[in-house]
């Protein structure tokens, strides 16, 4: 067939445009591999190497052997986007996952999501002992450093190395976070270079991240630190701007810029998860049909359809709604909290007689009486668990109020991290111990998810404390109304509170382990 | 809208390549056969009124407008009409005159104009045969009508490798500044507005010499950029106006520096378009050169005489690169004709899928969606292009396809849309 004008063509070609992208993501992986050096470099390879043969096996089957370079910018973003902990052949694994995604959808120009970041997500669900590395607190390794200023507080992290330093460390990218996500120059120079290639829209870091910004600056101290420091800005630059997975036209780019935004504060705020890049892009993806449909150029010499972008914004709202009351819907029915008798059978064996509970803080007491004599007491209480949702357990407490036997009955922590604590394992590490049981992160923790056993010890001590005070005078003397007295409550408060002193690191948000 | 450029959104600047703007327009030497067709303009063919074995004078009238919507062919030498025969072009049938020349240059004497009336002007433009000169061929007739109020002077030539707007704004300023006054003073007109790029200082600095004395005519120098050349996008840069379809809508009228000239050398001579200032250019052509070039010219010949590198029988294109259109050895120019092009070895890259990285989109100056064409033409769908993405509105400027990184054949696809979705409509 005859070609039609026009007969020149511009010298942009989409490999020219990957070419881009990979110079301008130079800058990071240099970075990553000065700081995590090894590590670094067996996950970058590993993502680029298993992307590239995996872009070569989809297009044999395809029969299309036109090159473009996308599938090892793709390994290498998702590569940048790992933690320093994760080992090669997982990487390598994100890589396939990244690639096969992107084909399964019909190849380049027709996938949904953003290969590197659907591939970052099944390594979440896959490996999340790699992926949620949040809270070594001495800064070896880790997602995020967001996670640690949503969960350990920012005072802690500046207060250990001041706050000039604090500030040159994020600047450069000595911090915990993915390995390529870290260093605040290096992406600042990737980002120049594109926007000198004309190769992304220039606002699109500006939109975003003035997004996460504004909305954070409602609930957070420091909503500079919160917008910065978790993988925002590395999307900002390298994920958000994939042509793809974008919009087309710039109004709908600006509104997707600002949705995702929203999206990546709901799921952070909102969710267990550390930081929401991972599902704020991907939701963002899903809306990127619907943004196009409704967010048109005007034609020349037309007027624009306005009814359209009303259409949009009632879809978007409807969605953001749904997507709030989804994530933050708890259906209180599932568990009662009720007397356990079959953790009460092993605890005390059965035929045992009640007293009236007590209601103290939260907790639920049932001193316990067989054959007359005081055995101990049953409790029932809750403790805050890594997300919003949190853990409940009964807890056995002998009349010497030393814990007799432990249940985690119900909890949602993250799998194979957090949710440990329900090993019969370490729940029976517990017994034995009472409120001077010091905490011991080699024993009681567990690698990657030592806030929830932290938490949990809080919870214990209080709950034993109270146990102390309810019944300092032995059993006999219960008249089921408790028996401190005003002054006696506020020493006990006040020890509390000492005690939290002491541990500040542990204070996550003043509450501790109450349930509100 | 959201984003607003100072004249109008999109374009594209495409590479330059002027490698005849600095070359005087030459008078190509006579030939012995020329070819002319019964359509070399936008409506319906004129009617054939000579027969073989005629003789014929130069400016001799020998196609008539058939309706409103045509114009009249004349002969571009004098000679003997050898064969009259159906060719097709541009998909419609037409007729091709060839005549011999015998070099005697016999002249068809025609009467002048004394006074003139919007009307007699108007007719004499029909009978002539003038048509827009910039590439559209839109008779000009149908543009001249009573209540003009604007006469825009086209003189932006933003296609690539094309030069003759601009020698012809060099080097008959005088005579474009007359027929512009003749123009505006016959239909009673109260400005004159001359848009030119920037690019082309030479004639910017001419144009604004011989307007000093004229208050009424203004020089607007405009930025480079494609396609800054079509009606719309002119009026939108110079007036600040959107037309929907015709410039009538607003009191104005359109008319490149070609056809003016045209219309004062038929207002004065009394002439019709037997000639045309063509450049011939491209990385294929030995000398390029601005010629003068008499309608019906066969392409060889003129590629003769420029003489061309190496055999290019296939990658001749007639008019600019963006909008032309390829063209034979055997095909003859026309009054459209601005240009004859031999590019090089272009080397398009491989098509790929499109990635929508919205360029298209961004470069599109009518605010279209070019990308949503490649998607339904795939898919068939051709009135919905129209129904849902307004594809009436596509001027076919190319820039989305200029612009395209994947190399997706966009124009192919609008092409298909408007000719399927007709079709369908029916």
């Amino acid at each position: 067939m005859i070609k039609i004008a026009p007969y020149i063509s511009s010298n942009n070609t989409t490999q020219k445009l990957m070419k881009e992208v990979g110079i301008a993501l130079l800058p990071c992986v240099v970075v990553s591999i000065y700081f995590y050096g090894i590590a670094a470099i067996e996950i970058l390879l590993g993502t680029v190497i298993c992307s590239f043969f995996t872009e070569i096996f989809w297009q044999n089957i395809k029969k299309d052997k036109t090159h473009d370079g996308s599938g090892v910018i793709a390994g290498l973003i998702l590569g940048l986007s790992l933690p320093s902990t994760t080992p090669f052949y997982v990487a390598g694994i994100g890589g396939v996952i990244a690639i096969s995604s992107k084909y399964i959808f019909g190849g380049l120009g027709k996938n949904i999501f953003n290969p590197a970041i659907l591939g970052r997500l099944f390594l979440m669900i896959l490996f999340p002992m790699y992926l949620y590395q949040v809270n070594n607190f001495d800064g070896t390794a880790g997602v995020s450093l967001y996670p640690m200023i949503k969960y350990g507080g920012l005072t802690k992290i500046i207060g250990d190395l001041g706050e000039p330093l604090f500030y040159r460390d994020l600047i450069l990218g000595n911090r915990l976070g993915s390995i390529g996500e870290s260093s605040i120059i290096a992406i600042f120079l990737g980002y120049v270079y594109l926007v000198y290639k004309k190769s992304i829209k220039w606002e699109s870091p500006l939109i975003l991240l003035g997004t996460i910004y504004v909305l954070n600056s409602f609930v957070s101290p420091n909503p500079f630190l919160n917008m910065i420091t978790g993988g925002g800005l590395f999307a900002s630059v390298f994920i958000v701007t994939d042509p793809v997975t974008s919009p087309y036209t710039r109004l709908g780019y600006g509104f997707y810029l600002v949705l995702m935004g929203i999206f990546i504060f709901g799921v952070t705020e909102l969710t267990t998860q550390p930081t929401g890049i991972t599902m704020g892009v991907l939701g963002a993806n899903l809306m990127v049909p619907i943004i196009n449909r409704y967010t048109p150029n005007r034609v020349f010499a037309k007027s624009y359809p306005y009814i359209k972008l009303v259409k949009l914004i009632s879809i978007t709202t409807l969605v953001i709604i749904g997507g709030f009351y989804a994530i933050t819907y708890k259906n209180e029915n599932i568990t009662p909290k009720g007397i356990n008798y079959i953790n009460l059978k092993k605890y005390f064996g059965s035929d045992v007689e009640f007293d009236d509970k007590i209601t103290e803080d939260g907790f639920v007491y049932y001193p316990l009486k067989k054959d007359g004599l005081d055995i101990g007491t049953y409790v029932i209480g809750d403790s805050k668990g890594y997300g919003k949702k949190s853990i409940d357990f009964d807890l056995a407490i002998d009349t010497e109020h030393k814990i007799k036997g432990m249940t985690i009955t119900n909890e949602n922590e993250t799998w194979r991290l957090g949710d440990q604590i329900s090993s019969s394992c370490w729940q029976n590490q517990w017994i034995g111990r009472d409120s001077s049981y010091k905490f011991n992160k080699e024993v009681d923790g567990f690698l990657g998810a030592t806030y929830t056993s932290k938490n949990l010890h809080k919870t214990f001590k209080k709950i034993l404390k109270i146990h102390e005070r309810l019944f300092e005078s032995g059993y006999s003397n219960i008249d089921g109304t408790g028996g401190a007295t005003y002054t006696e409550k506020s020493v006990i408060d006040e020890e509390i509170k000492k005690d939290k002193n002491i541990d500040e690191t542990l204070d996550i948000d003043g509450v501790g382990g109450a349930s509100d | 809208m959201f984003f607003k450029t100072t004249f109008f959104r999109g374009g594209i600047h495409p590479r330059e390549k002027e490698i005849t703007s600095d070359k005087k327009i030459e008078k190509m030497p006579d030939v012995g056969i020329y070819r002319v067709t019964t359509l070399q303009h936008i409506g319906v063919p004129a009617i054939v009124i000579v027969k073989v074995g005629d003789r014929v004078k130069k400016y001799q009238k020998i196609g008539k407008a058939k309706g409103k919507f045509s114009a009249s062919i004349h002969s571009p030498c004098s000679g003997k009409i050898i064969q009259i025969k159906k060719v097709h072009i541009k998909c419609r049938e037409a007729e091709e005159i060839t005549i011999e020349n015998d070099f005697l240059e016999e002249e068809f004497k025609k009467e002048k104009l004394q006074n003139f009336t919007p009307k007699k002007l108007q007719e004499l433009v029909a009978d002539l045969g003038i048509v827009g000169l910039g590439g559209a061929t839109f008779p000009t007739h149908i543009k001249l009508e009573d209540k003009l109020k604007t006469l825009i002077i086209n003189g932006v030539e933003c296609e690539p490798y094309l030069n003759a707007d601009n020698r012809v704004m060099v080097e008959n300023t005088n005579e474009i500044i007359e027929g512009i006054k003749i123009l505006m003073t016959t239909f009673d007109m109260e400005k004159g507005i001359i848009g030119i790029e920037e690019n082309k200082a030479e004639a910017i600095k001419k144009m604004e010499e011989a307007i000093k004395e004229y208050s009424e005519i203004r020089l607007q120098k405009l930025p480079t950029i494609y396609p800054q050349g079509g009606e719309k996008q002119l009026i939108k840069a110079l007036l600040k106006k959107e037309i929907k379809f015709l410039p009538k809508e607003i009191g104005a009228v359109t008319l490149n520096v070609g056809t003016i000239l045209a219309i004062y050398r038929g207002v004065t001579y009394g002439t019709p378009i037997v000639e045309r200032i063509v450049t011939v250019s491209g990385e294929g052509v030995e000398k390029p050169k601005n010629l003068s070039i008499r309608i019906g010219t066969p392409i060889e010949d003129v590629l003769n005489y420029v003489g061309i590198k190496e055999d290019v029988a296939d990658k001749i294109i007639a008019c600019g690169p963006m909008m032309g259109h390829k063209i034979g050895k055997r095909g003859a120019t026309s009054k459209g004709m601005n240009g004859i092009l031999v590019l090089g070895e272009e080397k398009f890259p491989p098509k790929l899928s499109c990635i929508k990285c919205g360029r298209c989109v961004d470069v599109c100056p009518m605010g279209l969606l070019p990308l949503e064409y490649d998607r339904l033409a795939k898919k068939g769908k051709y009135q919905q292009m129209e129904k849902e993405f307004s594809l009436s509105s596509c001027i076919k400027c190319g820039s989305c396809e200029y612009i395209c990184p994947s190399q997706v054949p966009l124009m192919e696809a609008i092409f298909l849309g408007l000719e399927k979705g007709r079709d369908e409509d029916d």
